[in-house]
């Protein structure tokens, strides 16, 4: 045989901290005790994979820890005027924001989840996948699609009017979409589907067992629903009311437009109308907190989540048929979600734009920013997938409990809304370009100006930040369910670990590489937070030109943008639909 | 090469330890050249830790391994699994759902030029009998034939020593016995060494040249299987290697007394307790052989359990708390309540000092 015995790492003898703090002597009550199952590698090529994610997870660390640096460091005078003026202010305005649109998920997702579980109804199997379409519609589109709607001289009150035979918008309007209460319908309307999928990924395969034995306990449907299948889902639903909450707090366009002026609103105008750096990123903090309090639910909420999934097999429950009228009722009232969260605006949009292109084409303009658009996402989704398969790959082959501490710092971005990652960029990235700016212009005599927030860089770095998770979640489910088996065996038959990866893991888990880089994709695009915040001047993606000309009060091809923004949002509503449609 | 007479695969006081526990603790073994040995224990024992740190994918806390004379890890050094030269064949047999048989078995050769990867490929191939397999996908074959096939794929590479892992438990009970037969046949024929790790005490005896008995991590005997199975040399490997009754017993003028009469036991201490242990083979009821040796003792029938190719009784006998199980190929007309006559083969009787509590398994 050629193949010589043991390239012998000379590197294994020192520098690595856990060869050095193991006893050279059988000394083993000194040793230091290692979790269960942990494997340490003494590589060299180990090594290198390990720094490798510690720089992704330093990455991701960095805005956070510029805000505290920041923080830390702000004047007691701008704290005050904080805690007097702006604050109360938009902690209420937020928290009333996040407590209804929690309650109107919550009840939204879950009665529609039971409802499609429970009963079979004609339409049933179309409305599974139906009521995931709001999730194509971010909240400043369905604001911007409903202030044109429900705007007094817009079709709706229109009709109204002439139904009841008023003449004038002075005689009947409807109550203003611009308001808390609207704000919290729509934001409800399109992030239910957090909570629809959780719980009814719940409901289908925890509980068929518990109910078919409260039933024959002599409990009744209705029930089944309070005692037995709402404590059971109590997890999924908090999950799922964690992830919309998220979402609701990110928001930064439909507040806006309805004039709710919570913490991100806040960060905008502290930041963008005043240059308060250091104000913004205190407000910022207050949104962190915030921003801990939902990971710390969801994260207990899916700690008992694991313990029901481990508990039983999966066994789909036997759907109870409902007649022609309770069927008929059923399908109309689960229609509801659908129709005013996705088909109302969409229509509504697409009888705008429509009109828009016959009557001026698309300019030359919104072209741009769409193709801006595309070559940002595009070159930010290969970035995050490449780093998130690096994460997801790092973690599960060289497992220790640093590659999981880093692991877990790599994720934090999902959390973390929009501006508050903008504003955690912005203090060093700013600082940075200045020194640039003053390096080139001491030493070439040229001024480079903002070069990083200029280039996009900056911009790129925050979707980076904040969609990693995506990235490497969409990796990590894919890896998962290859067997560990696999990878020792190709390391015995004499791979390497970039080999394993190489010729093992990616042919294998292809379709889950796809699927993230769809997601990361689309939530690039309608990313509008960050990007508003950290884009290059004059630089438009979609999302910002919609922002841009409802802010200004305009409707010219805002319509065309959100259509297309809308389009490409319902493919991975499509993709969750496919995946969830299987019956494990 | 070294020389051929050291083994060829030297374990040297091996430990590992999850948290405050030893999966393994100093563990210390040879294996020979073209032996096969099988390592076997109740799960959780360390067999399965021990295969792992011998083929690399799990890194030792004290202790060496040496293959074919070279350190491969230790204190000093470590050779990462890809360039150990060993072979392992998985429980669920690993193979790459993407990958054809024969790409499966090329995956290990991928360090030898083409052609000669391929003629080595297509000799094992050849040699296994799975030549109509090779186009075919993993997911496409039954599971004997994955068997086969990972058998190949560890083989291919030629490595110096072939570690298996449960290798015969996905298979089902008839078709087990052929494909271990089948697989050791290969083993043989191309000469390889080979660790097995079993939970089956009947399989590491049958095709063990040695089998190691490990328990709580540590080894507690090696010998070939006869060796085992006839002098083991405590209670506990009496009793994982086959069914066994234990009757307590006290040495006096160097034999073991007991309820089912006396049996030499050289070596023990006057007046010390002891253990017979008595395979349930050993008894025979004695309306059958009447002129066999050993005592003509009576048991109430308990209870019959038809097994198949033998029966077994279980009978209350005086003085004994725990029932006695006699097994035998004869058909009896005895009825539960009824009395059995039976005796014991005294040669095939095992005596045994009394169970310690078994070792603390955790540090002090």
């Amino acid at each position: 045989m050629a193949r010589p015995l043991g390239r012998l790492h000379p590197m294994a003898v020192s520098a690595d901290p856990v060869e050095l703090a193991r006893p050279a002597a059988p000394d083993r009550a000194a040793a230091p005790v290692r979790a269960a199952g942990v494997t340490v590698t003494r590589s060299r090529s180990g090594r290198l994979w390990v720094v490798a994610l510690a720089l992704v997870a330093a990455l991701v660390a960095v805005p956070v820890l510029a805000l505290l640096w920041q923080a830390a460091r702000g004047s007691q005078g701008l704290w005050s005027h904080m805690l007097a003026h702006v604050l109360p202010q938009a902690v209420s305005q937020t928290a009333i924001l996040l407590a209804g649109v929690g309650v109107l998920v919550t009840v939204i997702g879950t009665s529609t989840a039971w409802l499609v579980t429970a009963y079979d109804f004609p339409g049933r199997r179309w409305l599974e996948w139906l009521l995931l379409l709001p999730l194509a519609v971010p909240t400043y589109i369905i604001a911007y699609a409903y202030l044109d709607i429900l705007h007094p001289l817009g079709p709706v009150q229109t009709a109204i009017r002439a139904l009841l035979g008023f003449d004038s918008p002075r005689d009947f309007r409807l109550p203003d979409i611009r308001s808390m209460t609207g704000g919290i319908l729509l934001l409800g309307l399109v992030l239910y589907p957090y909570v629809y999928l959780t719980t009814r990924a719940m409901f289908v395969t925890q509980a068929a067992n518990l109910v078919e034995v409260s039933r024959s306990f002599g409990v009744t449907r209705r029930g089944v629903f309070l005692r037995v299948a709402l404590p059971l889902a109590r997890p999924a639903i908090a999950v799922g009311v964690s992830l919309a909450l998220m979402e609701a707090l990110n928001d930064i366009g439909a507040t806006e437009f309805l004039g709710i002026r919570t913490l991100t609103n806040s960060i905008y105008t502290t930041w963008v109308t005043r240059s308060d750096l250091p104000g913004a990123a205190q407000i910022a903090l207050v949104m962190l907190a915030v921003v801990v309090a939902l990971v710390v639910l969801e994260r207990w909420a899916r700690r008992s989540q694991r313990y029901w999934t481990n508990a039983q097999r999966a066994r789909p429950l036997a759907r109870h048929r409902l007649g022609r009228v309770a069927g008929l009722a059923a399908l109309g009232l689960a229609l509801v979600p659908v129709l005013l969260g996705f088909v109302f605006p969409a229509l509504h949009l697409s009888i705008v734009a429509f009109r828009r292109v016959q009557v001026s084409g698309i300019s030359s303009r919104l072209a741009g920013e769409a193709l801006n658009t595309v070559i940002l996402a595009g070159s930010v989704t290969a970035v995050v997938v490449a780093a998130g398969l690096l994460v997801a790959f790092v973690t599960r082959a060289f497992q220790s409990r640093t590659t999981a501490a880093l692991g877990r710092i790599a994720a934090i971005g999902y959390a973390m809304p929009g501006t508050v990652v903008a504003i955690g960029i912005l203090i060093p990235i700013a600082a940075l370009d200045r020194s640039i700016d003053a390096a080139a212009r001491e030493w070439f005599g040229v001024s480079t100006g903002l070069l990083l927030i200029g280039s996009g860089a900056a911009l790129s770095y925050a979707y980076f930040v904040r969609f990693l998770t995506i990235g490497s979640g969409g990796v990590e489910s894919g890896l998962a369910r290859l067997p560990r088996s696999y990878d020792h065996a190709a390391r015995c038959l004499g791979r390497g670990s970039c080999g394993t990866l190489c010729h093992v893991h990616l042919p294998l888990c292809r379709a889950a590489l796809a699927s993230a880089a769809l997601l990361v994709f689309v939530d690039c695009m309608k990313e509008l937070p960050a990007t508003l915040l950290l884009r290059p001047l004059n630089f438009e993606t979609l999302a910002t030109h919609l922002y841009g000309e409802a802010a200004r009060g305009t409707y010219e091809e805002g319509a065309i943008a959100a259509l297309l923004i809308v389009a490409v949002g319902t493919l991975p509503a499509m993709l969750l639909a496919r995946i969830g449609g299987k019956p494990n | 090469m070294s020389d051929q007479s050291r083994p060829i695969l030297e374990l040297d006081r091996v430990s590992r330890r999850f948290g405050d526990r030893y999966a393994v603790r100093e563990v210390s073994l040879d294996i020979r050249r073209g032996e096969v040995v099988c390592l076997v224990g109740p799960s959780g024992c360390g067999k399965s830790t021990l295969l792992r740190l011998i083929a690399g994918v799990d890194v030792p806390d004290s202790g060496r391994i040496l293959l074919d004379g070279q350190e491969i890890a230790g204190p000093s050094r470590f050779v990462e699994p890809e360039d150990r030269r060993v072979g392992f064949m998985f429980q669920d047999y690993a193979l790459f759902p993407h990958l054809t048989v024969r790409d499966n078995i090329l995956f290990g050769l991928r360090h030898l030029p083409k052609p000669r990867a391929g003629a080595q490929a297509d000799s094992i191939i050849r040699r296994i009998g799975i030549g109509e397999l090779a186009a075919r996908h993993p997911h496409e074959l039954s599971g004997g034939e994955q068997q086969r096939v990972a058998l190949a794929r560890a083989l291919a590479p030629q490595p110096l020593v072939l570690l298996m892992d449960e290798p015969f438990s996905n298979l089902d009970r008839r078709l087990r016995e052929h494909v271990r037969m089948e697989s050791l046949a290969t083993l043989r024929d191309a000469d390889a060494t080979a660790v097995i790790v079993t939970h089956d005490p009947e399989e590491a005896m049958s095709i063990g040249d040695r089998v190691v008995l490990m328990r709580a991590g540590q080894v507690v005997q090696i010998g070939t299987g006869y060796s085992l199975y006839d002098r083991p040399g405590s209670i506990y490997a009496a009793r994982f290697l086959g069914p066994c009754n234990q009757i307590p017993a006290r040495i006096r003028g160097g034999c073991a007394e007991t309820v089912l009469g006396a049996f030499p036991a050289p070596g023990f201490a006057e007046g010390a307790p002891a253990v017979v242990c008595i395979r349930p083979k050993a008894l025979f009821p004695v309306a059958i052989c009447d002129e066999r040796r050993g005592a003509d003792l009576r048991g109430t029938l308990v209870q019959r359990s038809f097994l198949g190719e033998v029966e077994q009784l279980t009978l209350r006998v005086e003085g004994l708390d725990a029932p006695l199980r006699l097994r035998t190929s004869q058909r009896l007309d005895t009825l539960p309540g009824e009395i059995v006559r039976f005796g014991v083969d005294a040669g095939q009787a095992i005596v045994l000092p009394p169970e310690k509590e078994p070792a603390a398994v955790a540090m002090a």
